[in-house]
């Protein structure tokens, strides 16, 4: 196992060049042998039962329901251990699953990093490529995962989620992004005249 | 049962549901999404409808970036939608910048020279904000715009020395210390400290807002190595004097105490400014105790400052560092139990020479660039399998660059539960000298 995993290890070479790769130029050197060895470090296998807004009974590991700081704060808010299902009056069967799943995926992921407040403009749009999957729903899904997550407080699924609609703005006209998203125009002419001058000086 | 329930909050109606989806996300969520989003596109937002307007403006307006030329004609940020009116927009700015102040004439009366292209620049904007001169601008920022605690001043290329010229008139501040001086300044980038009068800039508002300040970049060009570099001799001599009569003034030793992130890099050893730079860190920034990030790249002989402090700052998470000959202080250093989340280590040796112990980090590490350079071989010295093994075995790690064997004689037993985490692998050939 040993050496033929590290045959797969693609090798660069920068002679004389000792900058550090950047996010961006790491993104491009996606080794996915690592990850199909990984496997899940200890883990509370605790059950535990979600009642969806449509009256499903859904059974979770605890440690996966607990990426939501909301159900994790509860339970220990309520501090005894739930054999009746916890309802999720706001989340229907289809969206909880894939919260779920989206959670079960990400369940050793490390805790996030503080927030950085001081560079908010440079922040990347890059989304994994498991997550990018993932998101590839319609977009009635999309919005309805992202409500979920912000419901739930389940913060890096919110951020591939805010991420995504933030990559199907990009590079679109205004019309474009009407049509994506089905938004009315509810401006006058005068109205955007207005805007359009109002920010002139944002244009190339 | 119920207590959760009620914790839960309550299902949305059905005829919430009929709404468009847009109209649906809230507005918080809109503002995420929008922190995503370039100028070009928060423009194109602001267009869509009244709700994206209202949810993308203040995205658009948070950072303004001026340079000089903006201002040859009236900028039409300032003369806004009715011509003399002030863009209502221009509450949600909290940051400004001005970029690319160019030093015209660099001999006798050249900061005034400076002065006045930007005095004249600004006038017209000024003017149009309200009538007078730059100090209404300034006053305009302090009474009108509190909010704004980031500021990024963008030094052009000084064309000449001014250094040493007028030493010993310490009272002339910097026209631009006004513009900077906000009583809440917390996040201060400052490119290209070549000169006297922006050593003392740099100097006056670090220690002016000591207190406030948590970001600190220092920028720089990047000089390739061997790159011929005027060095001003006496700017090392100007901003140690400073510091040592600000100190004396003070009576007291001088602490930043929010500093959280200081970040130098682009400066080569010989460039103009290194040595204004590390004076600070030596004299001010070591001493502080929230240090989280600290970035230093080609910046030589650093280690003198941090090892004989012999603890690690107990919150730094990021350690950006090149170390240059003695590495045993480094390797004791990074030896210590720490917090580091990234570090990106580059380590000039004269010969071979094992690498660090990073056990210390096994519980946060999540990326980790490392690079050894043989100095008198000419080549990149491979990390050895005992090294590998121990990166294999920690649990958050997700990027990592080292050096490697060719790949076809490396053994190292990978098991299913190495690099757990592992998402990234950036791997540099080791055997060919360069």
């Amino acid at each position: 196992m040993g050496l033929s995993a590290s045959r797969q290890i693609e090798t660069t070479a920068i002679s004389g060049h000792l900058a550090f790769p950047t996010t961006a130029q790491l993104h491009h050197i996606n080794l996915p042998v690592f990850r199909q060895l990984s496997t899940p470090t200890a883990v509370n296998m605790t059950n535990m039962k979600l009642l969806s807004s449509d009256n499903v009974e859904i059974s979770v590991e605890k440690d996966v329901a607990e990426r939501s700081v909301l159900i994790k704060n509860m339970l220990e808010d309520v501090g005894e251990t739930m054999d009746a299902p916890i309802p999720i009056p706001n989340v229907n069967e289809a969206v909880l699953r894939k919260v779920i799943e989206w959670c079960e995926h990400h369940r050793n992921d490390p805790p996030p990093p503080a927030d950085d407040d001081s560079d908010s403009r440079k922040k990347s749009t890059d989304i994994e490529e498991w997550d990018q999957k993932f998101m590839q729903v319609d977009q009635e899904m999309l919005f309805e995962i992202i409500l979920a997550a912000n419901y739930l407080d389940i913060k890096p699924l919110l951020d591939v989620g805010c991420k995504t609609v933030a990559n199907m703005i990009k590079g679109k006209s205004p019309e474009e992004i009407r049509k994506t998203f089905n938004i009315q125009n509810d401006f006058t002419p005068e109205e955007e005249d207005q805007i359009r001058r109002e920010n002139e000086w944002a244009e190339e | 049962m119920d207590a959760v329930v009620s914790m839960l909050g309550t299902a949305t109606s059905d005829a919430a549901n009929d709404l468009p989806i847009f109209s649906r996300i809230p507005t918080e969520i809109l503002l995420e999404v929008t922190s995503y989003l370039e100028i070009a596109d928060l423009l194109k937002l602001t267009a869509v409808s009244k709700r994206s307007y209202a949810v993308a403006t203040p995205q658009l307006y948070k950072t303004i970036i001026f340079k000089p030329w903006d201002f040859k004609s009236p900028h039409p940020l300032i003369t806004g939608a009715d011509g003399d009116a002030k863009n209502p927009n221009l509450r949600h700015v909290r940051t400004v910048g001005i970029k690319g102040l160019r030093n015209t004439d660099a001999l006798d009366g050249a900061d005034t020279n400076v002065f006045n292209y930007v005095y004249l620049s600004f006038l017209v904007f000024l003017n149009l904000l309200e009538p007078g001169s730059i100090v209404n601008f300034i006053n305009y920022l302090a009474e009108y715009q509190p909010n704004i605690n980031s500021i990024y001043i963008g030094f052009a290329t000084n064309t000449g020395s001014t250094s040493g010229s007028r030493s010993g008139t310490w009272t002339a501040r910097p026209k631009y210390y006004n513009l900077a001086n906000r009583p809440n300044l917390t996040d201060l980038t400052i490119t290209r400290v070549d000169t006297r009068e922006r050593v003392i800039l740099l100097l006056d508002l670090v220690l002016a807002h000591r207190d406030t300040l948590k970001h600190l970049r220092l920028r720089s060009r990047w000089l390739p190595r061997g790159a011929r570099v005027r060095t001003p001799p006496t700017l090392t001599q100007i901003g140690m004097d400073y510091l040592c009569r600000l100190k004396a003034s003070m009576g007291q030793e001088i602490h930043l105490t929010a500093l959280q992130t200081f970040e130098a890099w682009g400066l080569h050893p010989e460039s103009p400014g290194i040595r204004e730079a590390r004076a600070i860190f030596t004299e001010v920034a070591v001493k502080a105790d929230r240090l989280r990030s600290l970035k230093l790249r080609d910046w030589e002989s650093i280690e003198t400052i941090l090892w004989p402090s012999g603890t690690l700052p107990p919150g730094l998470s990021i350690l950006h560092i090149l170390v240059t000959g003695n590495v045993g202080g480094c390797y004791e250093y990074l030896g210590l139990n720490g917090s580091l989340i990234e570090l990106a280590l580059v380590l000039i040796v004269e010969q071979d020479t094992e690498f660090p112990n990073l056990a210390g980090h096994t519980g946060t590490l999540r990326r980790l660039f490392m690079i050894m350079v043989n100095k008198t071989l000419r080549k990149l010295p491979p990390m050895p399998v005992e090294n590998i093994k121990q990166l294999m075995e920690m649990p958050f790690l997700e990027h990592l660059a080292i050096t490697l064997k060719d790949p076809e004689d490396l053994r190292v037993d990978v098991t299913s539960s190495s690099f757990p985490s592992l998402r990234y692998f950036w791997a540099l050939a080791a055997a060919p000298p360069f």
